[in-house]
């Protein structure tokens, strides 16, 4: 077994996974800020992710529109920037799952079929 | 919006603080401030939270500098995920509408270079012109030349109006070829001239 070559693969495809998670995540319409988000990216999925991985994806996603923010003062002292997803980011996610779940189904074919 | 710093009071842990969030402003020098602000705030809020997430909140400005580094470890070196969203953010600026300096520097330049096309096309027919009038004096040799009387008339070239005798106010007579292929010479040099400046000033562009 090449380990090398496993480990090269898990990554790029829980990064190429993470835009996906984020916007599952949020389709709850739960607003989440950063480090929340990160947890619950955790929680959810087992991923353990570089956590500052995330901040470049949701400045992608906001980019495309999927998603937006705001920042909310804090009685720390410390704003926080919520995020949420936009209705474009639930349709988008929506066309995403789809395309998931018809390739789950193809890959679970082929890996019983072996 | 500018950052609220965290202040700690292990010397250790805010000497790391800082010196991660000074790695992070020099990154994100370059970005307008408006979005260097966003960024510097958003790692901020991150660290603040970690600390919120693991440590009692009356403790957090008490953290031993080990609890800090492994939440900075965590999130990352600032080298790696800040370029990649000051990358992520650059994309997103809108393209400015006013040329930049370095562009109004160069108008002159340019401005020049025109210049210097205008001189050597208006060289180049001056040349053209008196290879024709050394052939046309070949030709015709009576209605070309310098034709020139005081108060009447001024010509250089070949006269196509024969009410005059030319030959009375003609001035170079034999000397019109010499002449003429002295002043060829002159503007073959001087356009010669004017492509070399061009050409250095194509390099400063």
């Amino acid at each position: 077994m090449n380990g090398e070559f496993i480990d090269k693969w898990v990554s790029q495809l829980k990064k190429g996974s993470l835009s996906f998670v984020v916007l599952g995540i949020l389709i709850s319409e739960q607003e989440y800020y950063g480090y929340d988000l990160i947890q619950e990216v955790k929680r959810k999925t087992a991923i353990d992710i570089a956590e500052g991985t995330l901040y470049p994806l949701l400045i992608r996603l906001k980019n495309e529109g999927l998603v937006e923010s705001n920042w909310v003062p804090q009685a720390t002292g410390i704003p926080r920037k919520y995020y949420k997803i936009t209705a474009e980011g639930q349709s988008t996610f929506l066309e995403m799952k789809n395309y998931w779940t018809s390739l789950n189904q193809h890959l679970t074919i082929l890996t019983h079929a072996l | 919006m500018h950052y609220n710093r965290i202040n700690f009071t292990n010397k250790y842990a805010d000497q790391l603080y800082q010196s991660y969030m000074s790695a992070a402003t020099a990154l994100v020098k370059n970005l307008p401030l408006e979005q260097q602000q966003d960024i510097l705030c958003e790692i901020n809020s991150h660290i603040f939270e970690a600390l919120q997430y693991q440590i009692p909140a009356q403790s957090i400005y008490d953290i031993k500098p080990n609890q800090l580094e492994d939440i900075l470890d965590k999130l990352g070196l600032p080298e790696t995920f800040i370029q990649e969203m000051i990358h992520s953010t650059s994309i997103a600026l809108p393209i400015k509408s006013l040329p930049n300096f370095t562009t109004l520097l160069r108008i002159p330049i340019i401005f020049t270079q025109g210049m210097m096309n205008l001189i050597y096309y208006a060289i180049y027919t001056l040349m053209l012109i008196a290879i024709f009038l050394v052939v046309a004096k070949f030709v015709d040799p009576q209605g070309v030349g310098f034709f020139y009387s005081p108060n009447k008339f001024f010509i250089f070239g070949k006269l196509l109006l024969q009410h005059e005798d030319p030959i009375r106010y003609e001035q170079l007579g034999h000397y019109f070829i010499p002449t003429f292929l002295l002043i060829i010479t002159l503007l073959y040099y001087s356009s010669t001239l004017v492509l070399k400046l061009k050409k250095s000033i194509q390099h400063k562009l």
